[in-house]
């Protein structure tokens, strides 16, 4: 799988838009749930979800597969991607501009009727960069060094990091329970 | 039930989440499309290369427009001065590029006046101008090259110095340009030799 997936980058890097395209269909779901996650509108996730694969379909000359994996590569636009898209929504909240924020109240509505299930429960509860650490390291199962190559950080830091969010969230169960 | 059991757990729940079928079955074929665009609309590859070569270029000449600028303005300074290096280094690259000293020797030579008049003595200044003055002459004359310009010159320097002379004749006006007079002499008759 991994050999095959350095075959398909190298093809891509080289121009085949069908080896890309292969990438898109191994990745597309992954990075979807991720932004869908943080931003809890589907079509909105379905946009940046695309706007992430074309960024990194642009960039692909500057990614160095010796710097980290494609699937970290992936991560850290589509992370870029969320904050850039969170940093714009502010700026049109703080001018007022009453188009967006009618938008933004039938995104509500329907964080409401999807936040039934557990998953939904429990990341409502974190902030984005506690959310991003729970989904690569339990639901997406990336290594510590493929998350700090993400975060741009030392491994370390991540397991610490991570440890000390497990407690936090062991803690808020057994209220819970 | 540990924590970890927990995530296990939310992690089915996590991983059915999936985008719309119809995002699913033409998210390829859209994306595709707009990255055919893009490369049609920047067909050739050396586009992405221009932008930053166009930078290059600008900042190239925002450097040797300063620097000209620089130059021209150090033109008028004078030893001891914050621009009289630059004026030191334009020069070397004029005479390195025309194989010609004289401008050399020429600005010598106004440093000389100008140093005269301002009577700028006591820090020296005036004292190396007529010393590299002298250096230069000889450096041309020893060349055996623009050996009629040379004499041209030094004649019209042996003028200005002695107007200069003439002017501060009340004043301490000093060796050096006496100095200076002889060597626009003893150049100019080194060419006849």
């Amino acid at each position: 799988m991994q050999d095959n997936l350095e075959k398909l980058v190298y093809k891509a890097k080289e121009g085949d838009k069908n080896a890309f395209g292969e990438i898109y269909k191994t990745f597309v779901k992954k990075i979807f749930r991720f932004i869908y996650y943080l931003v809890y509108d589907r079509e909105l996730a379905e946009d940046l979800t695309q706007l992430v694969f074309l960024k990194a379909y642009k960039s692909l000359p500057s990614f160095l597969p010796s710097k980290g994996t494609f699937q970290a590569y992936l991560y850290a636009i589509a992370r870029n991607q969320v904050i850039d898209y969170q940093r714009r929504k502010k700026e049109l909240s703080l001018d007022e501009v009453d188009e967006p924020a009618a938008i933004f109240e039938i995104d509500n509505e329907v964080i409401q009727t999807e936040n039934k299930n557990t998953v939904d429960k429990l990341l409502a509860t974190l902030d984005d960069d506690d959310k991003q650490l729970i989904i690569w390291r339990y639901f997406e199962e990336l290594q510590f060094a493929e998350i700090a190559e993400i975060l741009n950080e030392n491994e370390g830091s991540i397991r610490v990091k991570m440890h000390r969010l497990l407690k936090k969230l062991k803690e808020r169960v057994e209220k819970q329970v | 039930m540990n924590i970890e059991q927990h995530l296990k757990i939310l992690k089915e729940d996590y991983q059915k989440t999936e985008p719309s079928e119809k995002f699913l079955s033409q998210g390829w074929q859209d994306l595709e499309d707009k990255i055919n665009r893009l490369e049609h609309r920047h067909p050739n590859p050396i586009y992405r290369y221009i932008r930053p070569l166009a930078f290059a270029v600008l900042l190239i000449f925002v450097f040797a427009g300063s620097f000209t600028g620089l130059a021209q303005a150090s033109q008028r300074s004078l030893p001891g001065e914050p621009l009289y290096p630059i004026k030191k280094l334009s020069e070397n690259i004029i005479s390195t590029a025309t194989g010609n000293n004289l401008v050399k020797v020429n600005n010598r030579a106004k440093e000389i006046v100008d140093l005269t008049k301002k009577g700028n003595r006591n820090e020296g200044n005036l004292g190396r101008a007529v010393e590299e003055y002298r250096e230069e002459v000889e450096k041309v004359s020893k060349s055996g090259k623009n050996t009629k310009e040379l004499e041209d010159v030094l004649e019209s320097h042996k003028r200005e110095f002695q107007e200069v002379k003439e002017d501060k004749s009340g004043s301490n006006s000093g060796t050096e340009i006496d100095e200076a007079i002889e060597i626009s002499k003893s150049g100019s008759n080194s060419g006849e030799d």
